[in-house]
């Protein structure tokens, strides 16, 4: 059912907000990196060389598309795209267990599987030829990383009760969205930011203007006393 | 006393360092560990691979000192925004939320992630920070200090006595450039004009800068007016700096030089080729090229010559991010105004964790910094082969190279060194990686220095690299006076700078020569990385010269390699021979 919304408003709505197909592209770019460096991360924990192997050739793939979206983007923009730098926190723990590195690799299978889904309904929609494409031919490899990453989880030894593992990485990824967008939510601080930037605005702009004219002999001193306070106060520790 | 130093701004190149009883034992950019080039986020990653190479936990720390303070960052942001009351309004959330961020919860952030009483942190002002990084890295007792870059605070530039042994402290201001009034943003918004990424292809406006004309120098002289202290000012009606996220020129600005490139727009300058025709918009873009990187050249040594009339000494430290404009530092050295120039290995914001934990140190423990320390440019992470062995050979029938061990240093040089003298492109990755942003022979991409074809296959290959961009070249130190034209090979170390070939040499480095017949020298010796220093020695046996071409190996668009694994991503993803990770040899099959 989201599928078919995604195939049927995804146009649409990109059409309305033209802004949001080189965000879109950007953003996918940025989420194939962050799976590229997952992989990279978790390699050396795995003991067998095999593991090792297809985690790196999925690694090599996601850099792929990481870069097929980053060349649509720049493809799409019309001035230099800004780029957005998420922090980058490891999925897995400093020293994984067995059952840390099961839980990664359920966590990749279902990342790739449900942006699977979602590339796959984009490459069905009315877009942008050459994303259309895009997302056809990653989504393809998608599939591949998916049921991959499912043999590789039967690999590490004994088989962890998935469903139960899947309703607790669902539950942590909602909850991290959920942390997100609360984040993202600067509304009420900008509204604040605002009122105080119209009010106090019409009575102080002028004097906090005019700390750009400055005299520089008057510059230096500020910065001169700041310092001796500094070096003082570092002294007085 | 063990103190980290931070640097982190929002806006480029968050980096740690650690400082253990006044000596620097390691440090590292976040983009490192992130393989986001340029990574401004809290580096976190870069800070536990500190603690852990410092053998640290957050509990043995004293001080953190961080590389600028986020009260006086605010009132700028403030005031930069009141300057342009009413039409600031639209942005005026976004900045502030950045700046209020920073004043009001920096502190119990970095206390709360390092266990630390926040009364132990310790924000030292941004140029401090980047005086003290290029003085107490130097070789120096007594030296002229000048930083140069966007903006730190309320500061674009100074000045600076550097002496070890003042009773009034180490670094004494004596000079201050104030914000707005700033070389690096003038730089950077050229940098933006000529549709190159600011605070990152800086690099490109100076290679481009070799093809042109100084043709506006008049126009960047229009924007650019002399102040009545000797410096500069800037004509403030040709830019906006209200929303730093944005490209800060008026219209003014292009009504003056025309509309800016079209970033998708390829130039047909090639630096190995002095015959390419261009078009007339690309000379003009070349000809504005040269004119800002003149005028920059122009300033810096009329900024030296006034810290030399300030602080009497042949020595000059120089930081800042424009400092890392290796042509411009070219003319400060030939300018003559100092005998004895340092410019640290990586002088901008990357840099500034350094020296806000070596400035820290200089004022809670004076007699650690009273001899000068040698710091090498290999003080971030190690790479292990061990992950790319198990990776090989597990692929299997799948595998796209072959893989062979070496143990003996010498045997593994002779090898590489034939590899490379059969025309084969050779990735490089050996022990800790060089900090900057920099290859210095530990995160290198190799090629024989002599053959252009060669060189427009790693370009167009494997660098994904424009035409007009010069490669650098690494030579064996005991023949950096032979090949170069250059009085103090001390001066010219680590690529901070360009220099002239001597013309009976550029047939055999052309490869690696600007259009100007200059490249950027990373002169090796054996006591600082023997094992390169081997490997320059091993290919100057076989082809008559111990030089290479040397370049980062990254990807484009991303930082140095840091691990093998990525090396080996790499390797996979372009048309690079061989790949050598520690004593690890891989020749690609297919």
């Amino acid at each position: 059912m989201i599928n078919l919304l995604t195939r049927a408003f995804t146009p649409l709505y990109w059409k309305l907000f033209p802004g949001k197909k080189l965000e879109t592209a950007q953003l996918f770019s940025s989420v194939e990196l962050d799976s590229c460096w997952q992989l990279l991360q978790a390699i050396p924990h795995f003991k067998d060389k095999e593991t090792q192997a297809q985690l790196f050739l999925n690694a090599v793939e996601e850099l792929g598309h990481g870069q097929l979206f980053e060349d649509e983007a720049m493809r799409m923009s019309e001035k230099r795209p800004a780029i957005n730098m998420p922090g980058r926190v490891s999925v897995l723990p400093e020293n994984p267990s067995v059952t840390d590195l099961q839980r990664f690799l359920l966590f990749f299978h279902m990342g790739e599987s449900d942006v699977c889904e979602k590339f796959n309904a984009l490459s069905k929609a009315d877009i942008d030829p050459g994303l259309r494409e895009v997302f056809r031919k990653i989504s393809e490899e998608e599939v591949e990383h998916g049921s991959d990453s499912l043999e590789l989880i039967r690999r590490q030894g004994t088989l962890p009760p998935l469903a139960k593992m899947k309703l607790a990485i669902t539950f942590e990824q909602k909850k991290n969205a959920l942390i997100r967008f609360a984040n993202s939510l600067h509304f009420p601080l900008t509204v604040i930011l605002t009122i105080i930037y119209f009010v106090f605005g019409l009575f102080i702009f002028r004097r906090m203007g005019e700390r750009f004219l400055l005299h520089r002999e008057k510059q230096l001193t500020i910065f001169r006393d700041q310092t001796e306070e500094f070096q003082k106060r570092i002294r007085g520790l | 006393m063990k103190i980290l130093g931070i640097s982190s701004n929002n806006y480029h190149d968050a980096s740690a360092a650690i400082v253990i009883d006044g000596k620097l034992i390691a440090c590292s950019s976040e983009e490192r560990f992130t393989m986001q080039k340029h990574d401004p986020n809290f580096p976190v990653h870069a800070i536990n691979f500190c603690m852990k190479e410092a053998g640290l936990t957050p509990g043995d720390l004293d001080y953190v000192a961080y590389h600028e303070v986020p009260e006086v960052k605010l009132t700028r942001a403030l005031s930069a925004s009141f300057f342009d009351y009413p039409r600031s309004s639209k942005i005026f959330g976004t900045s502030m939320r950045e700046a209020i961020n920073g004043a009001f919860t920096l502190r119990s952030k970095v206390s709360e992630q390092l266990g630390l009483d926040p009364a132990k942190i310790i924000f030292t002002p941004h140029h401090m920070s980047h005086a003290a990084h290029s003085f107490f890295t130097s070789p120096f007792e007594r030296a002229a200090v000048l930083t140069v870059d966007g903006v730190g605070e309320w500061m674009s530039g100074g000045i600076f006595i550097g002496d070890r042994n003042s009773k009034d402290g180490p670094l004494r201001p004596m000079h201050v450039i104030p914000f707005p009034h700033s070389l690096g943003i003038l730089y950077a918004a050229f940098t933006g004009y000529l549709g190159f990424r600011v605070n990152d292809s800086e690099c490109s406006t100076m290679a481009l800068a070799a093809f042109g004309e100084p043709t506006y120098v008049e126009h960047v002289r229009k924007i650019l007016l002399p102040d009545e202290d000797g410096t500069y000012k800037l004509d403030l009606s040709y830019f906006n700096f209200i929303n730093p996220h944005e490209l800060p020129l008026t219209e003014k600005f292009t009504r003056l030089f025309g509309p800016p490139r079209n970033f998708k727009e390829k130039f047909s300058f090639d630096s190995m080729d002095r015959a390419t025709a261009v078009s007339s918009g690309e000379k003009r873009f070349a000809d504005i090229a040269c004119s800002i990187q003149r005028v920059t050249e122009e300033e810096l040594i009329k900024l030296a010559k006034k810290s030399r009339a300030l602080v009497d000494s042949e020595n000059l430290c120089f930081s800042g991010g424009v400092a890392m404009n290796c042509v411009a530092n070219s003319k400060l050295l030939e300018s003559g105004v100092y005998g004895n120039v340092h410019i640290p290995i990586d002088p901008g914001d990357g840099g500034a964790a350094i020296g806000a934990a070596l400035y820290a140190s200089a004022l809670l423990e004076p007699h650690h910094q009273k001899v000068p320390q040698t710091v090498g440019p290999y003080m971030c992470a190690s790479a292990d082969a061990g992950p790319v062995k198990s990776v090989v050979e597990g692929l299997g029938e799948k595998s796209f190279c072959t893989m062979k061990e070496i143990s003996d240093e010498e045997e593994l040089a002779r090898e590489c060194a034939r590899l490379l003298e059969a025309g084969k492109i050779v990735g490089w990755v050996q022990g800790r990686a060089e900090h900057g942003p920099r290859a210095l022979g530990h995160r290198s991409l190799l090629i024989r220095p002599d053959d252009i074809a060669l060189a427009r296959k790693l370009s167009k290959s494997v660098k994904k690299r424009a035409a007009f961009r010069p490669y650098a070249c690494s030579v064996a130190g005991e023949i950096a006076g032979t090949i170069f034209d250059i009085k103090n090979v001390d001066n010219y170390k680590w690529m901070q700078t360009s220099a002239p070939v001597k013309a009976e040499f550029h047939q055999r480095l052309r490869s690696t020569l600007h259009i100007d017949g200059t490249t950027r020298p990373h002169i090796c010796e054996a006591a600082e990385n023997r094992r390169f220093h081997l490997l320059l020695r091993e290919f100057g046996n076989l082809s008559g010269l111990p030089a290479l071409l040397n370049t980062s190996f990254n990807l484009s668009g991303f930082p140095l390699v840091n691990t093998g694994l990525e090396a080996l991503l790499m390797f996979s993803r372009t048309e690079m021979d061989v790949l050598v990770v520690n004593n690890l040899i891989l020749t690609k099959t297919r």
